[in-house]
């Protein structure tokens, strides 16, 4: 058992929000490959069998579309399933699954369909074109859905509990970067987040970056480097979950500071900052000084070696650039 | 709207084979039923043609002409508390299992009462007091859904099974491979019905496996599999009963092929001109109505004064429950926005009719 003293990581609050949630109610259950006797990929479920049984941490061959197609089946038997994805990359081999059935459900039949999809993503790991993807586009175009994003050790605890808790298909985007090395105390009672919330994790008065994920992190340095270097108080606004996002705050935020940059690690053409632009610039236009800035990635596929993947993906150092062009403006 | 004089609603010919003899062990009554939910099935089917023609309904009409046996007979040899998850040809499963005509044609009229309040057409409505699940066009997804169904009836210890119906089209997919390999693997209680109706829209079998039969596939997976005349409802059952009855001892899942062929077009917007005229021949002469009809009559068990009196029953339901159903009002537009997730405190809306269990309140808010 967690204490309250203790100091988890990422990975290890999302493994206290599974077993708290499992522990509690008797409809939840996990499937995934190689979740059970291994403890998945990342040792996530390590020790979960042993406790739950293999009725709950349900070992499958590798086929992500019969995972989600069970976890819809199970879901209208009144059980809670978590699938496992071991990467999110391989949510492709899924996808119909989520956005023809899942997605759909509520709309067409009247009947809820709560289950979980956990998601580990993106870059930073070596992980190159096929273990490094980001998903979020993807989904966030299919109404049904929902997609949440922590970046914190106490939003992977609190947002894990909120998916396992809600009545609808829930994705978890798990940035895989972040699941060591980000660590934090945690509450000792394991109580859901809200759902389409976002919180203010830097306060700045001179321009807001909305961001989430991992990019989170890189958006404080970048902010803490341009305060020291005099050139501004930068607000960053983690947005927390993405479908639904927390409309309300990104325009009061972006009326708030008056320059506003949208940044996320995934390809920035067709990307979540296109939406998010495009909501700020319809409804706050004239209350900006500068026109929405977007930084993603660049638009190929995550590569490899070190050298490249650093080039591709945005850092501090290119998020310090924009803010300060944006500053500038 | 006067109803089709029931012998229009049969392929009868001198050359129409009776059923094979078996052990079957129904009563009378039991028979008298299975001529009754057929010819119920066959009766909205012909309607729905009709109203299609007429310009009355709307979308995708897709007959089931032709494959009621398999769709009856496999429904038949299930228990109240055993999962169906039907196609969309699955008029004869639903019926069997309790799905009511009212609830049936409000889904297919898209009417605001309906189950799915117009959201969704064709035969996709669930009904949750039944264990009729719904269902999306990508049938081999459903493989899978069913799959998930069937290990939940594990975990709960169940004694029942989960049953999904696919056509040959699905069998080339990816999907029903997943999912019948994952219920294999897994030893679920699980019944793949594989309605081989011959066609995949136009494209024939020759076009969408090569190999001998589809139940060639189940050794592949470590399973049983049968290959069954899908228009002998009695071979049907039997083949059904031995695959449920092997679900329920925990032996895992089983792969029937049924074989009928397709009497009317994929769907009614389709002139069904590929077909061969001999293939169209020999599958009207092997009409499972008509032999289910001249089985009960040559072996006594039945009067062609009850069959037609049966045909009649349906044709006043029928008619009855249609013209309520055409009577209630379309969804109101302001309904279109609302729903995409299950939350708290939103409305209820366009509930009604009766016989469906979500009218007492499933869409109420926080249920």
């Amino acid at each position: 058992m967690s204490t309250a003293t203790e100091a988890s990581t990422y990975l290890q609050a999302i493994a206290r929000a599974l077993r708290d949630e499992l522990r509690r109610d008797p409809d939840v259950f996990l499937i995934g490959e190689d979740i059970a006797t291994m403890g998945g990929a990342f040792k996530l479920t390590a020790g979960f069998v042993e406790e739950f049984g293999r009725e709950r941490i349900v070992d499958t061959p590798i086929a992500e579309s019969a995972i989600m197609g069970a976890c819809i089946g199970a879901a209208l038997m009144g059980k809670r399933p978590i699938a496992e994805m071991q990467f999110a990359d391989f949510v492709t081999c899924g996808f119909n699954q989520l956005v023809s059935n899942a997605a759909t459900w509520h709309y067409r039949t009247g009947t809820p369909l709560p289950f979980v999809v956990r998601l580990p993503y993106g870059g930073g790991i070596a992980g190159g074109p096929f273990h490094s993807r980001c998903p979020e586009a993807w989904f966030l175009h299919q109404p049904g859905l929902k997609i949440l994003a922590p970046s914190t050790p106490e939003d992977a605890l609190g947002l894990t509990v909120a998916a396992v808790r809600d009545d609808n298909p829930v994705l978890v985007l798990e940035q895989k970067y972040l699941y060591r090395r980000l660590k934090a105390e945690l509450p000792s009672s394991s109580e859901p987040a809200e759902i389409g919330r976002a919180a203010v994790r830097r306060e700045g008065r001179d321009a807001v970056v909305f961001t989430y994920g991992w990019m989170v992190h890189e958006a404080i340095a970048a902010a803490e480097e341009l305060a020291e270097a005099g050139a501004g108080e930068v607000e960053v606004v983690d947005l927390r979950t993405l479908l639904p996002y927390d409309a309300e705050r990104v325009l009061e935020r972006a009326r708030a500071r008056r320059r506003v940059l949208v940044l996320h690690e995934a390809p920035l053409t067709g990307g979540f900052g296109g939406e998010l632009a495009a909501f700020v610039g319809e409804h706050a236009f004239e209350d900006l000084d500068a026109p929405v800035k977007r930084l993603g990635a660049l638009d190929v596929p995550t590569p490899f070696a070190e050298e490249l993947e650093k080039a591709v993906l945005p850092s501090r150092e290119t998020i310090a650039a924009a803010l300060r062009s944006l500053l500038e403006y | 709207m006067t109803p089709e004089a029931s012998p229009d609603l049969v392929h009868r010919s001198d050359e129409t084979p009776a059923l094979g003899e078996r052990e079957h062990g129904l009563g009378r009554d039991e028979l008298l039923r299975l001529h009754e939910l057929m010819s119920l099935a066959r009766t909205i089917d012909r309607r729905m043609q009709a109203l299609y023609r007429q310009g009355r309904l709307r979308g995708g009409v897709y007959s089931q002409e032709g494959n009621e046996a398999v769709s009856v007979g496999t429904a038949f040899a299930l228990r109240d508390r055993d999962c169906l998850f039907p196609m969309h040809r699955g008029l004869g499963a639903r019926l069997t299992r309790g799905d009511s005509l009212d609830v049936i044609l409000a889904q297919l009229l898209g009417r605001g009462a309906g189950p799915t309040a117009g959201r969704d057409s064709g035969l996709h409505h669930d009904v949750p007091g039944r264990r009729i699940f719904a269902m999306i066009s990508h049938l081999a997804t459903q493989v899978s859904v069913a799959v998930g169904a069937a290990l939940a009836l594990k975990q709960d210890g169940e004694e029942a099974v989960a049953v999904n119906y696919v056509g040959d089209g699905a069998t080339a997919l990816g999907d029903f491979h997943e999912g019948y390999n994952m219920a294999a693997v897994l030893k679920l209680p699980f019944v793949l019905v594989v309605e081989n109706n011959l066609f995949a829209f136009s494209t024939p079998n020759s076009g969408e496996f090569a190999c001998e039969t589809l139940a060639a596939r189940g050794p592949g997976y470590g399973t049983p599999a049968v290959t069954v005349d899908g228009t002998d409802v009695l071979e049907v059952i039997e083949a059904m009963r031995e695959a449920v009855e092997r679900a329920r001892r925990g032996e895992g899942p089983t792969l029937i092929e049924a074989r009928a062929m397709r009497l009317r077009g994929h769907s009614e917007a389709d002139a069904h001109d590929y077909v061969p005229e001999e293939m169209l021949v020999e599958g009207r002469r092997k009409d499972p109505l008509a032999r289910l009809e001249r089985w009960l009559l040559e072996t006594g068990q039945a009067t062609r004064e009850e069959l037609d009196a049966a045909w009649e029953r349906a044709a006043r339901q029928v008619e009855s429950s249609l013209e309520a159903a055409l009577a209630l009002p379309a969804p109101p537009a302001e309904d279109a926005s609302w729903g995409r997730w299950s939350e708290e405190g939103h409305p209820t809306r366009g509930r009604g009719v009766p016989g469906d269990p979500k009218a007492a309140g499933r869409w109420e808010a926080g249920s």
